[in-house]
């Protein structure tokens, strides 16, 4: 019986670690969320899955400032003021940066659009490129064809 | 129709191969060039200043380009607060800023990829008194083709690239650091306005 209820604290405990590790809160802001809005300097990549020196310094400095009571909004502003718009891992949507969302979004139109027209191009050229069907010979032509063979064996 | 959807996008892949062929070519053309026994012209940069020193002078965030030094010897050294190696070489280049201050030599740091504040605390940690201006978004790092930090440049008076050291400055190579920053001091050269 104690095996049992000892097997089913530990399972209740596996399944709350994951949402206990992932929620990584310094008085009220998502740590790790914040992360993921942002990019590592040096490598370019997501600054929350980047260990790089640079990287660590921002994270540090990010927990520094959610302890003094910024909010998330105000940490984020207060990095861009420093190290640019590059710092955000997404452009803003506004200004230029809109260029960033809107040209994938108006490729992917202008291949949907596309795609009727090649369709109905390419349907044209397979009704082009199937041999006409050979229509059955009619009696006439029959007779006349074999009159004509008649003809040729006797010339033979 | 497609013709020309074709040809658009032949070109376009071509172009992106010319601009990056140019692009290795600039990032090697500086070595090669001073391998050579060349000065190449140094890339210009604006650049706000971090911390103010000697002729560099503030307030912060002023900006200073490398044209406002023109006729003085710089000994240009990109460095960052997380970079290990930068808080070996930051007394090494105080020393050579301190011994070649009588030749008219600025060692102008270029602080990248770093949170001010951050930079503040190193400078302010080693003692560094020579100046250091803030590349935000790498143009400078990358006009000199700096991979990465710590990477010296020794500019001379007419804004030409006279030396190149791409990697840590160890104590050992102070002094020929040092030979190599006088003999360009004492160049006559015109600066070229």
């Amino acid at each position: 019986m104690l095996r049992r209820v000892l097997i089913a604290v530990a399972a209740l405990l596996m399944l709350g670690l994951p949402a206990a590790a992932l929620a990584d809160e310094v008085r009220g802001v998502d740590v790790q969320s914040l992360e993921r809005e942002l990019r590592c300097p040096t490598c370019n990549g997501p600054l929350a899955v980047s260990d790089s020196p640079a990287a660590d310094q921002i994270k540090q400095k990010i927990r520094d400032m959610a302890a003094d009571g910024k909010t998330s909004d105000q940490i984020k502003a207060a990095l861009v003021a420093d190290f640019g718009r590059e710092i955000l891992a997404d452009p803003p949507k506004e200004g230029f940066d809109l260029v960033a969302w809107l040209v994938p979004s108006l490729g992917v139109l202008a291949g949907l659009a596309v795609i009727p027209f090649l369709t109905r191009r390419w349907a044209r050229r397979g009704g082009r490129d199937t041999p006409a069907p050979v229509a059955a010979a009619s009696p006439e032509e029959l007779d006349r064809l074999e009159a004509e063979l008649r003809a040729r064996d006797g010339e033979d | 129709m497609w013709g020309i959807v074709a040809a658009v996008a032949v070109a376009g892949i071509t172009a992106m191969l010319i601009v990056g062929i140019a692009n290795k070519n600039v990032s090697h053309a500086l070595d090669e060039a001073v391998a050579r026994g060349d000065r190449p012209a140094a890339p210009d940069f604006a650049l706000p200043v971090l911390s103010p020193g000697g002729v560099v002078k503030g307030p912060e965030g002023r900006t200073v380009s490398l044209k406002d030094l023109r006729g003085k010897v710089v000994v240009l050294n990109f460095w960052a607060s997380w970079c290990d190696p930068c808080r070996d070489e930051a007394p090494l280049l105080q020393a050579l800023a301190d011994r070649q201050a009588r030749n008219g030599v600025v060692v102008l740091g270029v602080d990248i990829q770093d949170g001010s504040d951050a930079a503040k605390k190193f400078l302010r940690t080693y003692g560094v008194t020579y100046p250091s201006l803030r590349d935000r978004n790498d143009d400078t790092k990358n006009a000199y083709a700096a991979t990465g930090v710590p990477e010296t440049f020794v500019i001379d008076k007419a804004g030409r690239v006279a030396f190149i050291h791409r990697s840590t400055l160890a104590a050992d190579q102070l002094d020929e650091l040092d030979r190599i920053v006088a003999g360009v001091a004492r160049e006559k050269t015109t600066p070229e306005m």
